[in-house]
């Protein structure tokens, strides 16, 4: 009997494979490889090397799904740091290579929107809600320092410095605002798109 | 109660650092001591936990976007690579078997070696024959093993080669286009000013247009206006439509008279297929009964030497535009 992929859970995709099950790999893929390349393009705004950042991940996931543990938190909370962390390389490494600074916090991203299903635009538009209301209800100050490291790929000793603040400072808004955050979003924000 | 802000971070304090780890805003130094402290403790593992799923709700705040088809086809490609390579290990691996031990001991019996002597040497001659022939019986097995498993693998290398090719290809090709569809833009540029020109010299006391142009057969899209100066020997041809001319070849702009061409410009048209030629008028102008466009080799000569035209004619002149 074939095996329907689509309705088995993240877990389940994960366990097989770490068997080298290639149909459970593309499975996951179409599952998250948007919002993956997604996040990596709004923070490169380069869909060439945010393309490339995808199949790192995935690719990681493929290799290295085995060193997953429940116990480490969410699977999609481990796939986004991954995906996170690889990006933020790679936008460190431009920098260095090009020894430039990228543009004001408040730019946006030229690249096309994704034809999406009605539903997954309903979900994705929701949770965009919830967290775009949670930011909102940051203060300024906190929201900054987050924009500033997530998607700008800022160190804290960068931030403290950009923003002429104590080093102190950034940590103690960093903290606040993830707290706040999780706290505003954790009953309401779902595991999968 | 101390004010948080009033401590010396610059004491390292990997637990003050985790929502920095979370957020992937800290220096190699900073993160090496976060991941010593997260060996160690549970209750850091525990907080950053929680915070790297505050932090990945982040990611909801992006427009979504869509990768091309590619990315997963070489995923997919990479992950057949991965399957393909390790059952090759695991044959190899299989392949390998270990030897049996021998027994020293029994070797060396005083007792056994008269009576094993003479079957071990004829044993020994069998056994190595028939040890050569099974090795070489598995080596041929193991080498078109390999054989196979190497054609299998170029296959796969050949089809991500033209993956690659083909996107290569796809980016040259976009290349071009962007570099003529800049070309073309520079020559649309080039030609409206040369018409604001036109425009002014037609307008202008100053200049007299006392010629159009129409293409010929050769060129039939083509149109050109000559406008000279009122006192003067400056002129300016302006001409539209016609096609590049083929490699060698030039466009030449000749005046005839008494059926004798003389040449006064040479010019080349633009990707729009524009050109506008300066020029001196000869002297006389007015013995010149006709006027004429034609293809000529490159280096042909114009000016005060009288020639013939050698190549065919793509535009003479006329009385009103087309």
């Amino acid at each position: 009997m074939s095996t329907n992929y689509q309705e088995l859970a993240d877990l389940d995709l994960l366990e097989l494979i770490s068997g080298r099950n290639r149909d459970a790999l593309a499975e996951l893929y179409d599952r998250y490889g948007r919002r993956v390349f997604a996040l990596s393009a709004r923070i490169l705004n380069d869909p060439v090397s945010s393309e490339e950042v995808t199949q790192d991940v995935f690719l990681s996931v493929w290799r290295r799904g085995s060193s997953y543990s429940a116990a480490k938190g969410k699977f999609t909370t481990w796939l986004f740091s991954i995906a996170h962390n690889r990006t933020i390389d790679e936008l460190r490494k431009r920098r260095r290579d090009r020894n430039r600074q990228n543009d004001d916090i408040d730019d946006h991203l030229s690249i096309e929107s994704a034809e999406i299903s009605p539903l997954e635009n309903a979900v994705a538009q929701s949770e965009y809600a919830k967290v775009r209301d949670a930011m909102a209800d940051l203060p300024a100050e906190q929201r900054q320092v987050v924009e500033l490291s997530y998607f700008k790929g800022l160190t804290q000793a960068e931030i403290a410095e950009k923003t002429e603040q104590p080093l102190g400072t950034v940590k103690t808004r960093m903290r606040l605002a993830l707290k706040k955050l999780r706290n505003a979003l954790s009953s309401e924000i779902s595991a999968a798109v | 109660m101390t004010d948080p802000n009033s401590l010396d971070f610059t004491v390292p304090d990997p637990w003050g650092d985790l929502p920095g780890y979370a957020l992937n805003a800290l220096s190699p130094e900073e993160r090496s001591r976060v991941d010593d402290l997260l060996a160690v403790s549970p209750e850091a593992r525990d907080e950053l936990r929680l915070l790297l799923e505050a932090a990945e709700n982040l990611s909801y705040l992006v427009t979504h976007a869509e990768p091309s088809e590619r990315v997963r086809r070489l995923l997919l490609a990479q992950a057949d690579t991965d399957i393909h390579l390790s059952d090759v290990a695991r044959e190899d691996a299989r392949s390998i078997r270990p030897r049996r031990s021998i027994s020293v001991r029994s070797v060396l019996n005083p007792a056994r070696i008269a009576y094993t002597g003479v079957a071990a040497a004829l044993i020994a001659v069998l056994g190595v024959a028939v040890i050569f022939s099974a090795e070489n019986s598995r080596l041929d097995s193991e080498v078109g093993q390999l054989r196979a498993d190497m054609q299998t693998e170029l296959a796969q290398v050949t089809e991500l080669r033209s993956m690659v090719e083909d996107t290569n290809a796809q980016f040259i090709s976009q290349d071009e286009e962007v570099a003529r569809l800049t070309a073309v833009n520079a020559a649309v540029n080039e030609a409206l000013k040369n018409m604001q020109w036109l425009t002014y010299v037609t307008q202008n006391r100053e200049f007299r247009v006392p010629n159009y142009f129409v293409g010929n057969a050769q060129a039939p899209e083509a149109n050109g206006t000559l406008a000279v100066k009122n006192f003067d020997d400056e002129a300016v041809f302006l001409v539209s439509g016609l096609p590049p001319a083929p490699d060698n070849y030039q466009y030449m702009l000749s005046l005839v008279r008494d059926g004798v061409p003389e040449a006064v410009a040479t010019f080349q048209v633009n990707e729009a297929g524009m050109a506008r030629v300066d020029f001196k008028l000869p002297d006389n102008i007015g013995q010149f009964e006709r006027a004429v466009v034609s293809l000529e080799p490159l280096g042909s000569q114009f000016g005060s030497d009288v020639m013939a035209l050698s190549g065919p004619e793509v535009m003479t002149a006329s009385e009103s535009p087309r």
